[in-house]
């Protein structure tokens, strides 16, 4: 039979494997967990502002008068909990990813209605579309079923590349109608002194690049800001380009966070799903277990990355190494180690390049 | 567990791909009438340039607080004024409630007391008249050694809440 092109975008573009699948969903719950939940000691905050300030944005918010009481954020915060370690031990995985999703958009919802809308749907859409790549079939407790275990779905990384690509499109296109490309403009030069001066945002590299007076610099960041933003939705259509551009949104957000201190910390585990999970499980799962007991793998997966996140997260808390008031050492840590991955695989691809033409 | 069909699958991107420049419409439509809609498929435009050439104009917003008889006004950052709302959320906070044609007369008795208090917390004794202000900062780059302010304006001064002797 043959397969049209369409098809074969969205079913051939990826072929992840169970066990790398569980990998990324191990991690991902992990990143949640640590660093992704709400912060619960706002709750009674957004409980006790006056009715004022209460304003949805238009939308399903404007149904609701008023902030609810704290208890109610305490109780869909413990729900989002719950779903999150349903996700990490896999224990009814889908349904959880798809609970997961609806608790972080509850919570979202009221957070946002303060007057100010965050773009951080790849929290909600994460879960609900992973749910469907059966992330939760390989170490996991679903998996101990008696039922024999279903294929690994890449389609859902497709979708979510889909999302991603269209997301950054709408960033990149009001840029371009903007004037961004305009040489005179020097839109991103106008927005670091905007957090510079007025947001306070004057951690890192803030501070030198205020100083920055090389025009032609700050011309080739619109540019490039703006290419990088509506490509993505083209890289969609292969799965190569797809992750050639998440690393450059990983170099994208690393430099903002350094020069805007805006760290995007939220859109990583989204890029994390589009790792050669498949090569990390056939890397360390022969170093990590006997095929008798491979469910090793996950739990010295999931052990190593508990121990780092927690040190990342004491150094946070009691600022240890960094006193900054954003980004936190969290962002730095993370997206730091994100950017170091991508060198590592840039580099290696580069080798891989050398040795193909020279053969 | 179950898989979705081939057919189903195909019929969900084919909907998807419709709907997210709708949506993106529907998002352009009703931002550019009031604020923009939730839940959103949309990523930040940063779309507002401030930089033309060696020139640069910045908005500040400041709240400021009248204190003790001689009626000394003291300034705060809206970060520090409200210190508990995420500093990425202050300025859309700070559009959404008090923006130009919002005034201590439009603002609930409980959102003006809530802002006495929380001004009387910050200057440690009670506040006279609060108010809001919009400030333009105009600045230049005259040689390379950093930015001169050149002048400041004030756009807009707001009273949002009254003093303890006016309290209701």
């Amino acid at each position: 039979m043959k397969i049209d092109r369409f098809s074969r975008w969205i079913f051939n573009s990826y072929s992840p494997s169970l066990e790398g699948l569980a990998l990324f969903r191990i991690f991902t719950a992990l990143m949640f967990l640590f660093f992704l939940m709400p912060d619960a000691s706002y709750y009674s905050d957004l409980a006790n502002f006056p009715d004022d300030f209460f304003s949805p944005p238009p939308g399903p918010m404007m149904l609701i008068d008023s902030f609810p009481e704290a208890w109610f954020f305490y109780i869909v915060h413990l729900f989002l909990i719950v779903s999150w370690l349903g996700i990490l031990f896999g224990y009814k995985s889908r349904v959880s990813s798809l609970m997961a999703g609806v608790f972080m958009l509850i919570l979202l919802g009221f957070i946002f209605s303060i007057g100010k809308v965050n773009h951080q749907m790849l929290l909600v859409l994460l879960p609900v579309i992973m749910a469907f790549s059966n992330w939760g079939e390989a170490y996991s407790i679903d998996a101990r079923r008696a039922d024999p275990p279903s294929q690994a779905e890449g389609w859902p990384l497709v979708l979510l590349a889909l999302f991603v690509g269209f997301m950054m499109f709408t960033a990149g296109f009001p840029k371009i109608l903007g004037g961004w490309l305009d040489g005179d403009t020097l839109a991103t030069k106008g927005h670091l002194l905007n957090q510079y001066f007025v947001r306070g945002r004057t951690e890192l590299l803030s501070g030198f690049m205020v100083d920055m007076n090389v025009p032609w610099v700050w011309s080739l960041l619109d540019w490039a800001t703006v290419i990088f933003e509506t490509g993505f939705l083209v890289a969609v259509l292969r799965a190569g380009w797809t992750r050639l551009f998440v690393c450059f949104a990983v170099l994208f957000h690393f430099s903002t966070m350094l020069t805007l201190n805006i760290a995007f910390l939220v859109n990583f585990p989204a890029y994390a799903a589009f790792l050669p999970w498949r090569k990390i499980h056939n890397y360390i799962s022969p170093r990590l277990s006997s095929e008798s007991d491979s469910i090793n793998v996950a739990l010295i997966f999931g052990a190593v990355l508990t121990g780092i996140f927690t040190i990342i997260k004491i150094i946070d808390k009691n600022d240890l190494i960094l006193q900054l008031s954003e980004p936190s050492f969290d962002d730095l840590a993370i997206i730091g180690t994100a950017l170091v991955i991508v060198i590592a695989l840039g580099v290696r691809k580069a080798k891989s390049l050398i040795i193909s033409v020279r053969s | 567990m179950s898989n979705l069909s081939v057919k189903t699958v195909k019929s969900l991107f084919i909907i998807i791909l419709i709907f997210l420049p709708l949506q993106y419409a529907m998002v352009g439509i009703v931002g550019f009438y009031s604020s923009e809609p939730w839940p959103a498929f949309v990523f930040p435009g940063f779309k507002s340039i401030y930089v033309y050439g060696d020139n640069y104009q910045i908005n500040q917003f400041i709240v400021e607080v009248e204190t003790g008889e001689t009626r000394l006004r003291r300034e705060f950052t809206p970060q520090q004024f409200f210190y508990e709302i995420p500093n990425s959320q202050v300025a859309g906070f700070l559009r959404s409630n008090f923006d130009t044609t919002r005034g201590s007369e439009t603002l609930e008795t409980a959102t003006r007391q809530w802002v006495r208090e929380r001004a009387r917390a910050l200057v440690d004794t009670p506040a006279g008249d609060i108010y809001y202000l919009q400030r333009r900062r105009y600045m230049s780059r005259r040689d390379n050694n950093g930015l001169t302010t050149d002048s400041v304006k004030v756009i807009n001064r707001l009273l949002i809440a009254e003093g303890v002797s006016h309290e209701d």
